[in-house]
């Protein structure tokens, strides 16, 4: 495998585990759980995206992996951790005024601050990460 | 303070690409293109690995220069 194809699977990897957190999370806000959305479809792709991305790091071999996970990499990574993180501090008072005000129910401010406290930080990488 | 840096120049002296240069000193070549650009700031370890690449010491790679006031 080479470098080029790694950073795709990454990218694909994460792309997929934060639009479908995002996704659950925002059909759960507006729509709630239907039977189509089964509860545990964040938690099952983010285990087979890591599962993916760990067998393709294995078949890469340590060199390309530390090129793909490089220092760049790692910098992005932790820009994108900071902003998720302030994004989930700042879900605080945003959902405990909606529920306050009654607008959410708990159940549903519990699926979108997860989903969205998990998804988000990757889907941020991503952009950074294509932005070049 | 600006942190300025003569990849570019010193990559070219060498007959370097982009892709070879991060090759030899095993990062990306987007590293390498956001570290010539200033975009990204690279840590020490890496500094003294591009000296070693590109066969010059640290301080005439990387340089600090004065903001220029407007």
């Amino acid at each position: 495998m080479t470098i080029e194809s790694l950073q795709i699977i990454r990218r694909a990897v994460f792309l997929a585990i934060g639009l479908i957190c995002v996704f659950y999370g925002v059909v759960y806000l507006f729509i709630g759980l239907t039977n189509a959305l089964n509860p545990f479809l964040p938690g099952i792709v983010g285990v087979v995206g890591t599962i993916v991305l760990f067998a393709a790091s294995f078949v890469s071999g340590r060199n390309i992996t530390q090129v793909v996970f490089d220092e760049l990499s790692r910098a992005e990574w932790s820009r994108a951790l900071k902003f998720g993180y302030w994004l989930a501090v700042a879900m605080y008072p945003i959902f405990g005024v909606a529920l306050w005000q009654g607008l959410v129910a708990h159940n549903q401010v519990f699926a979108v601050m997860g989903t969205f406290t998990g998804g988000v930080p990757l889907l941020y990488f991503c952009w950074l990460d294509f932005r070049g | 303070m600006e942190l300025l840096n003569h990849i570019n120049k010193l990559r070219k002296k060498n007959n370097l690409t982009q892709a070879q240069l991060a090759e030899a000193i095993g990062v990306s070549r987007k590293t390498i293109n956001t570290i010539e650009n200033r975009i990204f700031v690279p840590s020490t370890v890496l500094a003294l690995r591009l000296a070693i690449e590109l066969k010059a010491p640290v301080e005439k790679i990387f340089e600090l220069s004065e903001r220029k006031k407007s």
